[in-house]
């Protein structure tokens, strides 16, 4: 039976209604939370947030909170590089152990002389990714290796071209990996976390650029101030809104990212003041490059885009100058830096790479023979 | 396979009237190749003479495309090719090609180092097509001259379909009326073996003449159209 489409027009039909009165909460739920985040002096947000004991991850201003800071596109007059990367991952079903990363790279230099460089540089790997061959565990640490590659590469060109701003495509900080509970990948992350000290040497301010971010860190702080138990009671910081809240006057606030509170609070080319993300304590994220990294929110015209930074930027008073082009980027690529649209095109495997990859494997005589669902999904006609 | 060398015994483009290098071969067949030029825009003319290895063909088409999709980048209030100086990655992003009938080859011979001029140029395919990867050449206007010496190149190109194949026509007969300088006698006998392989296709060779006639904007008389056998009655006796 093909999928059925009139089935799901029927259910969006039904459902519209509820999706519609959700959209007009949030965009409440935004003002509400524009209003705590002004309403709220720099040293009670601080203080706050210092002192709550939540394994929550939440935004600790490190520049002042109400400082927002305007900026304009930058003359054509810099030097840019990027990376970005994809992969094709060991694959049971195929019988093929072994994987390959390719990373995507990107200079363009703006000015009198343009010119740009732009090419990708795949690696075949043959060491199993984790001992014991557990496939679930792979994927981080494929993850982990991809990061470790783009930012190798990364360094590599900022240095070659002299850049003004290396880019990469995503977090800077992968916390996602970061907090895994995986040694390996923490060794791996920590080998990231040297290389990314390399371009504090180098001068190069490094960013990670996040469009549409769904992270939470400063509306989980902007909840733990509007939260009626942690201001009533006096154990309240250690138990506001640890969970997602049902009361009234926090529950619409669950419905709100960062992206959304500042889509409402910055202007056009404006950015937020820079945080530093509270780690809980004695966790993993509370020593390493983490405590050295920090976070802000760019107004493009196009959408409000997190940008992830070793905080070195903010003190040899680079931020003005990546925020400048940025935006120079985001309306040369209408929307979303070009050099990582053109990074992420020079990376991207299309099928008929991926194909091409398992047929040198199998004329190498290294792929094992395909599980029997391989086999049945090829006996019908189907991909594996 | 392990002669890098493009052609045996042509030195790489340098002196005026040699050949000029263009781009390599991406796709080959027996009746026409692909190359991809080395340098943006950098493509060969409109029924152009070019050789990749021993095998020459005459361009019928040209392109530029993207990697991706291709929009609009630059503002209403841009000099024209202002985009390529805002956006310096669009001469690595995007490329041209072109592609040429396969109408000669040059004869194979023992002696590697024998350059073309003293090789036999034979009107039909080559034992194989010209490979991967190796260099075309726009041909040097010596080339050109020995090339359209005798017309016999137009009975492939009559063979070629899916393709502008006329236009071709015109502009390679309009190339060597022009690398003659002018020379109307050479011009005629061309049509007269086109008016043959047109027999019965009055209007198209008209209209080709014609064409010939408005692309080389020579103010002599056009061409007196061949007679006698074994042209049908009226084939080329058209005032142009």
């Amino acid at each position: 039976m093909p999928y059925d489409h009139m089935e799901i027009a029927r259910q969006i039909a039904a459902t519209l209604a509820a999706a519609q009165a959700a959209q007009v909460g949030r965009a409440d739920a935004a003002r509400d939370a524009a209003e705590i985040y002004l309403g709220t002096a720099h040293a009670a947000w601080h203080d706050a947030v210092a002192a709550v004991r939540s394994k929550r991850l939440m935004g600790l201003p490190h520049t002042p909170l109400h400082e927002f800071v305007p900026g304009q596109p930058a003359a054509p007059d810099y030097t840019v590089v990027a990376t970005d990367s994809s992969f094709v991952s060991p694959d049971k079903h195929r019988g093929a152990h072994c994987y390959l990363i390719n990373v995507g790279r990107v200079m363009v230099h703006y000015g009198e002389e343009p010119e740009a460089e732009l090419d990708s540089t795949p690696t075949h790997y043959i060491d199993p990714l984790v001992a014991g061959e557990d496939w679930m565990a792979s994927g981080r640490h494929l993850q982990a290796k991809c990061a470790l590659q783009e930012l190798a590469e990364l360094q590599r060109w900022a240095e070659r071209f002299r850049a003004d701003v290396a880019l990469l495509d995503g977090s800077l900080m992968q916390l996602g990996l970061a907090l895994a509970p995986d040694p390996e990948v923490h060794t791996l992350m920590d080998a990231y976390g040297a290389l990314l000290a390399e371009f504090e040497r180098l001068r190069v301010p490094v960013v990670g650029y996040i469009s549409k971010p769904a992270s939470q860190a400063v509306m989980h702080a902007a909840r733990l101030l509007a939260c009626r138990v942690a201001a009533e009671t006096p154990a309240g910081l250690a138990a506001a809104c640890e969970q997602r809240c049902t009361r009234a006057e926090c529950a619409d606030l669950w419905s709100l990212d960062d992206g959304g509170l500042f889509w409402e609070l910055l202007e056009n080319g404006y950015r937020s003041p820079v945080f530093q993300m509270r780690f809980p304590p004695g966790g993993r994220g509370a020593s390493g490059f983490w405590t050295h990294t920090g976070f802000c929110y760019l107004a493009t015209p196009y959408e409000v885009a997190r940008l992830e930074f070793p905080l070195w930027i903010v003190e040899a008073g680079l931020l003005d100058r990546v925020q400048r082009i940025l935006l120079s980027q985001c309306a040369l690529g209408e929307g979303y830096p070009k050099v990582l649209t053109l990074a992420h095109n020079f990376a991207v495997l299309r099928s008929e790479d991926r194909e091409s990859y398992f047929f040198l494997l199998e004329r190498a005589g290294l792929i094992q023979p395909p599980s029997e669902k391989a086999r049945g999904k090829r006996a019908t006609g189907g991909r594996i | 396979m392990t002669d890098p060398v493009p052609f045996p015994g042509v030195p790489p483009p340098g002196p005026p009237g040699g050949r000029t290098l263009l781009g390599e071969v991406i796709g080959a067949s027996y009746g026409a190749f692909t190359a991809e030029s080395y340098n943006l825009h950098d493509t060969p003319p409109l029924g152009g003479l070019v050789v990749a290895q021993d095998v020459l063909g005459l361009v019928y088409d040209a392109k530029t495309e993207g990697l991706g999709p291709v929009s609009a980048k630059g503002a209403a209030g841009d000099a024209d090719g202002e985009v390529y100086r805002i956006h310096p990655d669009l001469n690595r992003t995007l490329r041209s090609q072109f592609s040429a009938l396969v109408v000669a080859h040059y004869a194979w011979t023992a002696a590697k180092e024998t350059p073309p001029e003293a090789r036999r140029l034979v009107y039909t395919y080559p034992d194989a097509p010209p490979r991967l990867h190796y260099k075309a050449w726009l041909c040097a206007d010596a080339e050109l001259l020995r090339f359209t010496e005798r017309p016999n190149y137009l009975r492939l190109l009559m063979q070629a379909t899916d393709c502008p194949v006329d236009e071709v026509i015109i502009h390679v007969l309009a190339r060597a009326y022009t690398v003659r300088g002018g020379d109307r006698a050479h011009l005629l006998r061309s049509t007269e073996l086109l008016g043959r392989l047109l027999k019965g296709q009055y209007d198209r060779l008209v209209a080709i003449l014609e064409t010939v006639e408005a692309l080389i904007g020579d103010d002599e008389a056009p061409p007196p159209a061949p007679a006698g056998p074994p042209l049908a009655p009226g084939v080329g006796q058209v005032r142009v």
